[in-house]
C-alpha cells in the first residue's frame, strides 16, 4: 500500500535536491530572475540568468547545468525549439527542463514528467512550493538516474 | 381500363421485386406483353374463328345436299309419273278389267302389254329391274322379267308387304325393299283402276345403285359422302358401296350408326343448315361434318358428310403460320429489347461508376453519355451536378479554411492575450510575495501587500476560469488517456489546498473505501483541478472544523464494505461521518466492485494476511464509476443559492463574491469536466448541515503494477486496542476515531483506561488547537502515543517523557495500523517518524 505523500512533502524533497545546483534560467521577463532568485533562496544555487535565448543556448552548448528553467513565449527562438536544440546536443541533453510560461493557468499545469523527457510545465507566478514539487517529481520518478543535483555538483569538480 | 391496371400493377411490383439487371426486366416484361395475344388467339380467337367457318361451311353443305336431295327427287318423280302413266293406259285398264273378269288368263300372251311395260325400262336399262303387273291377288298378269324370277319375287314377304301398303295407299307410291338378289331396290307403285274400282297394280322396280350413278354425278369429291338411308337407318344409296343396308367402304365395312346423331323419327323437319359432329373412322378420316335433309313424300333422309378437316384444315393452317410469325416476332422483340436495355443499362452503370467516384471525394469525375435521350440529359445533368458539387464543395472548403484561419487567428489572439495579461500579474504577485516573506517590511506595508496579492491572484484566478471555461464551452474538453495514481492526484490536491486549511486551522480528513482502485487512465490534471475546485470551494466557505474528501467505488459488481458502516456516536458539531455520505445524492447507485486492484485494506472482517493474494492484476479494460464525496462543516447552502450553484459567475450572492472572492466558475467547469469523464457533479448537502458535493468519475482501471508488498489491514490477531483520541478540532477527533474503529480498535473516552493515544498536535496558528494537558502526561502508556502533526511542523518538538510515532497530516488507516504496529515493535525508540 503506498503512502500517501504529504502535503510539502516534495517540496522538502525538491529542496534537498536543489541544494547546491547550478540552475539555468532563460526569460525575456526582467522581473523573472528576480522572481526565481527569491524563489531559491537559501538553498545555495549558482544562478545564471539569459534574456536572449540564442545567448543562453551558445552557454548551455558549452556548460553543463543542472537544471534548466524555460520560459516559452520569447522573441527569435521560442522555449520549445530552445529545449528541442538543447536536447541534441551536449552536455546538456539530458539536464531536466521546467518550462515557466504565463500561456497557461495553474490548471494546466503538467506536473507529470514523462522520465525520458525530463521536463515539466508551470504556470506562471512561480512559488517556491510549485517550484520545489516540480524538481521532486522530476527527479522523484523511478528512472535510474534520480540523484540529487547536489551529490552530482559534488562529483564534479 | 380497370383490368389493365389490375395486371400491370401486380406485374410492375413483380418486375420491381425480380433480381434481375434493368435488360433482363425489360426483356421479360416484353415477352409476357407478346404472348398474351398469342395466348387469346390460341384461347379465344381460334374457337371463335371455328364458330364463323362453321356457318359458312353449313350454308355450303347444307346447299350440297340440296343438290343431292334434288337429284334424288327428279328421279323419285320421274319413277312415280312413269308409273302413273303407264297404269292410266286404256289397254292396261281393259286388260286388267278383263283379267279380273276371266280369271289368271295367259301370262304373256299379250303382246301389247309386255311393250308397254318394257317401254317402262327403256330409259334406265343398266338400273332397271323390272316391271311387274298384279291382280289384286298377287297373281302376275303380265311382267318384263321371266315368270320364275317374277314369281320368286312375288313370293318375297317384304313384297307382298308393299304390295298391300300400295293397295292401301291407292295412289302411285315409291317403296324400297331388298330385292331377290339381295341388292337394294327403289319400287314405284301405281293403281290400275276403272270406274272407281281397284283392279290391279303396277310396280316398276330399278336397282338402288341408281341411285349412286346420280350422286356420283354430282358429287364434288370422293371424300364428300351422300348417305340416304330409311326411317330404320338403314342406308338404301351412297356414294359408296352399299351391303345389306349398311356402307361397305374401304377399307373394310364400317358400321356407324347415323341415327345416332339424327333420328329423322323423332323430328321431320328437313334440317338444312345445322351441322352435326360425327367422330367415326371412315375412308381415314376421324372426324366428320354431317349435314341432314329430308327428301320430300318419303322417311327417308339424306346425309351429306364432309371431313371436318378439309372445312377448317386451310384456316388452320393459316392461323398455325401466323401464330408461329407472332411468336418469332415476340421473341426478336425480346432480343431486341435485351439488347436496347443493355445499353441503356450500359450508359447507366457509367453513370453510377461516375457516382461512386464522387462519393469517394473525386470531385473531376464526368460521365462519357452522349445522345440526345433521356439517358443523354440524365448524364448531363449528372455531369452538371458534379460541376455544381465541385464548385460547392471548393467554396465550402474555402470558407472553412477561411473560418479555420479565423478560429486560428482567435486562439493566437487570446493566447497572446491571456500571455500579455498574465506576465505583468506576475511581476505583481511575484513581488508582493517576495516583499511580503521579506523581514524588513513593516507591518502596515504588508497588509497593504497582502491587498495586492490577493487582488493579483483573484484577477489571475478569474482569467484562468474565464479562459478555461471558454474553452469547455466552445470546444468541449479534450482529456488526456494516461495512466495516473488517484493518490499522487490527492496529494497534489492537498498540497494545493491544505496549506490555506492549516492557515484557518481547518483539519483536512481523507476516507477511502476499501476496495477503491488507485490506478487509472485519464486526465490526472483534470481529477485534480475538480478536486482543487471542491475542496478549496468547502475551506473558502468554512471557518470551524475541516473539509473530509470520502472515495468511494460505484462499481456494478458486489457492494464493498463502507467504512461509514462502523458504529459509533460522531462528535458533536462535527460532520456526521457514519452517514452514508452521498448515496441519498443518487439512489440506485449503490457502491460495489469485484476483480479490480484497489486500496489494500482488508476488509474489517477478514483476515489481513489471507485477503493479500499477492497482486491481483486488474483488467485494464474494467471501468469503474468513481465517486468523490467532498463535504465541509461550514454554514450549508441555502435554497436561494442552490438554484444558481452551477450557473456561470454566480457565487451564492454577491455578498459572498464580495467576501470569499473566487469567480463563480469552479462549480461550473468541475461539473463539465466530471460530465466529459462520464459522471457528474451533484451538490447532495444535508439541510442544516455543511455544503456537500458529490462527484461520479466512469474511469478505466489501469493495469496495476505488483503492489509493493506493504501489507496492511487490520489488528486481527494483536490483542485488542483500547484506543483515545485527543484533538482540539471536534471534526477531527471524529474522523480519527472512525479510522480507529476501522483500523479495528475500540475507542474509549479519552479520560476512561487506554493502551493507545492518538494525539493531533494541530498547527499552532489555529484558534481550536490546545495543546495537551500537561497534567494528563503520567496516564499515557509511555511508547503508546502516535502522533499526528502537519506536515509544516514536523520538527515539532515531542512530548516531554513520551516516546511517540508522528504521523503527518493527513492520514490515512494504513498508516494507522502501521503506526500501532511500530507503537508495538519498537517500545523504546522514540520519536519515530512513519511518513
Amino acid at each position: 500500500m503506498k503512502n500517501l505523500r504529504k502535503p510539502g512533502q516534495s517540496a522538502r524533497e525538491g529542496e534537498k535536491h536543489l541544494r547546491g545546483a547550478r540552475v539555468c534560467l532563460v526569460d525575456d521577463d526582467p522581473h523573472q530572475a528576480e522572481l526565481v532568485a527569491h524563489c531559491l533562496s537559501g538553498l545555495e544555487v549558482s544562478l545564471s540568468v539569459f534574456r536572449d535565448p540564442v545567448a543562453a543556448e551558445t552557454y548551455l552548448s558549452a556548460h553543463k547545468t543542472d537544471l534548466i528553467l524555460l520560459d516559452i513565449m520569447m522573441p527569435d527562438v521560442d522555449g520549445w525549439e530552445l529545449h528541442a536544440r538543447l536536447r541534441d546536443s551536449t552536455p546538456n541533453g539530458e539536464t531536466p527542463v521546467i518550462f515557466t510560461t504565463c500561456l497557461i493557468g495553474e490548471s494546466q499545469e503538467n506536473t507529470m514528467s514523462d522520465p525520458p523527457n525530463q521536463c515539466v510545465t508551470l504556470a506562471k507566478p512561480l512559488t517556491r512550493r510549485s517550484l520545489l514539487s516540480a524538481v521532486a517529481k522530476l527527479y522523484g520518478g523511478p528512472a535510474p538516474r534520480a540523484a540529487s543535483f547536489s551529490e552530482k555538483s559534488r562529483r564534479e569538480p | 381500363m380497370m383490368l389493365a391496371s389490375r395486371i400491370i400493377g401486380p406485374l410492375r411490383c413483380f418486375l420491381r421485386w425480380l433480381p434481375l439487371s434493368v435488360a433482363r426486366k425489360i426483356a421479360l416484361a416484353t415477352l409476357i406483353v407478346g404472348s398474351v395475344p398469342i395466348f387469346f388467339i390460341i384461347v379465344y380467337g381460334i374457337p371463335r374463328l371455328e364458330r364463323a367457318l362453321m356457318g359458312t361451311t353449313s350454308e355450303v353443305m347444307a346447299a350440297a345436299a340440296a343438290e343431292h336431295n334434288h337429284i334424288l327427287g327428279q328421279f323419285l318423280h320421274a319413277g312415280l309419273r312413269q308409273a302413273a302413266q303407264t297404269a292410266r293406259y286404256p289397254e292396261v285398264q281393259r286388260f286388267a278389267q278383263r283379267a279380273a273378269a276371266d280369271g289368271v288368263s295367259g301370262f304373256g300372251e299379250n303382246i301389247e302389254i309386255d311393250r308397254l311395260l318394257s317401254a317402262l325400262g327403256s330409259e334406265e336399262p343398266v338400273f332397271f329391274h323390272s316391271a311387274c303387273l298384279f291382280l289384286l291377288d298377287h297373281t302376275i298378269l303380265a311382267s318384263t322379267a321371266s315368270a320364275e324370277s317374277a314369281g320368286a319375287a312375288c313370293d318375297h314377304a317384304t313384297r307382298r308387304e308393299i304390295f298391300d301398303a300400295a293397295l292401301r295407299a291407292g295412289q302411285p307410291a315409291v317403296f324400297h325393299a331388298f330385292g331377290a338378289e339381295g341388292g337394294m331396290e327403289i319400287f314405284f307403285t301405281a293403281p290400275v283402276e276403272r270406274d272407281g274400282e281397284f283392279l290391279a297394280l303396277l310396280q316398276v322396280a330399278y336397282s338402288a345403285r341408281i341411285l349412286r350413278h346420280l350422286f356420283l354425278k354430282v358429287n364434288a369429291s370422293p371424300l364428300s359422302i351422300p348417305v340416304l338411308t330409311d326411317e330404320n337407318g338403314e342406308v338404301i344409296a351412297s356414294t359408296l358401296e352399299v351391303d345389306g343396308g349398311r356402307l361397305s367402304s374401304s377399307p373394310g365395312a364400317v358400321d356407324f350408326d347415323l341415327l345416332g346423331i339424327f333420328d329423322p323419327r323423332w323430328d321431320p323437319l328437313p334440317h338444312a343448315r345445322e351441322l352435326f359432329e360425327l367422330r367415326h373412322s371412315l375412308l381415314g378420316v376421324d372426324d366428320w361434318l354431317v349435314s341432314v335433309i329430308r327428301p320430300e313424300e318419303t322417311a327417308w333422309s339424306l346425309f351429306y358428310l364432309e371431313p371436318r378437316a378439309r372445312v377448317l384444315g386451310p384456316v388452320r393452317s393459316v392461323v398455325n403460320n401466323a401464330l408461329w410469325l407472332a411468336g418469332g416476332l415476340t421473341l426478336l422483340l425480346v432480343g431486341g429489347s435485351f439488347l436496347a436495355g443493355n445499353l441503356a443499362a450500359r450508359a447507366l452503370n457509367r453513370l453510377t461508376r461516375a457516382a461512386d467516384v464522387i462519393s469517394a471525394g473525386d470531385l473531376s469525375a464526368r460521365v462519357d453519355v452522349g445522345g440526345r435521350d433521356e439517358i443523354g440529359r440524365l448524364a448531363r445533368a449528372f455531369n452538371d451536378m458534379a460541376h455544381q458539387l465541385r464548385l460547392r464543395t471548393e467554396a465550402l472548403r474555402a470558407e472553412h479554411e477561411k473560418a479555420e484561419a479565423a478560429s486560428r487567428a482567435k486562439s493566437e489572439f487570446l493566447a497572446v492575450m491571456s500571455h500579455e495579461i498574465r506576465t505583468p500579474l506576475n511581476a505583481v504577485i511575484g513581488y508582493s510575495s517576495f516583499l511580503l516573506s521579506d523581514e524588513k517590511t513593516s507591518v502596515g506595508d504588508r497588509e497593504s501587500l497582502r491587498m495586492i496579492e490577493k487582488a493579483g491572484r483573484h484577477l489571475l484566478g478569474m482569467i484562468n476560469d474565464m479562459l478555461d471555461f471558454s474553452k469547455i464551452e466552445a470546444g468541449g474538453v479534450e482529456l488526456l488517456e494516461e495512466p495516473f495514481s488517484l493518490l499522487e492526484t490527492l496529494a497534489d490536491a492537498f498540497d494545493h489546498t491544505a496549506p490555506a486549511a492549516w492557515e484557518k486551522g481547518l483539519e483536512i480528513a481523507l476516507d477511502i473505501e476499501n476496495g477503491v482502485p488507485t490506478e487509472f487512465i485519464g486526465d490526472a490534471q483534470r481529477v485534480r483541478q475538480i478536486l482543487v475546485n471542491l475542496i478549496g470551494n468547502g475551506i473558502k466557505f468554512t471557518d470551524k472544523g475541516g473539509v473530509r474528501v470520502a472515495l468511494r467505488c460505484g462499481g456494478p459488481a458486489r457492494p464493498g464494505h463502507r467504512a461509514s458502516d462502523e458504529p459509533g456516536a460522531p462528535a458533536e458539531g462535527a460532520l456526521s461521518l457514519d452517514s452514508p455520505a452521498g448515496d441519498d445524492c443518487h439512489s440506485g447507485d449503490q457502491p460495489g466492485m469485484g476483480g479490480i486492484p484497489c486500496f489494500g485494506d482488508a476488509p474489517v472482517e477478514t483476515n489481513a494476511v489471507s485477503d493479500w493474494d499477492g497482486g491481483r492484476s486488474a483488467v485494464a479494460s474494467s471501468r469503474v464509476k468513481l465517486v468523490i464525496v467532498v463535504e465541509d462543516t461550514g454554514k450549508g447552502i441555502n435554497e436561494r443559492t442552490r438554484s444558481k450553484l452551477f450557473q456561470p459567475f454566480s457565487q451564492g450572492d454577491g455578498s459572498h463574491t464580495r467576501r470569499y472572492g473566487g469567480t463563480g466558475l469552479g462549480l461550473v467547469i468541475s461539473r463539465r469536466l466530471a460530465e466529459a469523464m462520464g459522471g457528474g457533479l451533484t451538490e447532495c448537502s444535508d439541510p442544516g448541515g455543511g455544503a456537500r458535493f458529490r462527484v461520479a468519475l466512469d474511469l478505466p482501471v489501469a493495469e496495476r503494477e505488483e503492489r509493493d508488498g506493504a501489507q496492511s489491514g487490520t489488528l486481527l490477531g494483536t490483542a485488542p486496542e483500547r484506543a483515545a483520541v485527543f484533538s482540539g478540532n471536534d471534526f477531527h477527533r471524529a474522523h480519527l476515531e472512525s479510522l480507529l474503529r476501522q483500523a479495528g480498535c475500540e475507542v474509549v473516552e479519552e479520560e476512561g483506561d487506554f493502551s493507545l493515544l492518538v494525539l493531533d498536535r494541530s498547527h499552532p496558528s489555529a484558534d481550536a488547537a490546545a495543546p495537551y494537558p500537561a497534567e494528563r502526561l503520567p496516564r499515557v502508556p509511555a511508547s503508546r502515543v502516535i502522533e499526528l502533526v502537519c506536515p509544516l511542523d514536523f520538527g515539532l518538538p515531542s512530548l516531554p517523557g513520551v516516546h511517540s510515532v508522528r504521523l503527518s497530516k493527513p492520514v490515512m488507516v494504513s498508516e494507522i495500523i502501521r503506526a500501532i504496529r511500530e507503537t508495538h515493535e519498537k517500545p523504546t525508540q522514540a520519536g519515530t517518524e512513519c511518513p
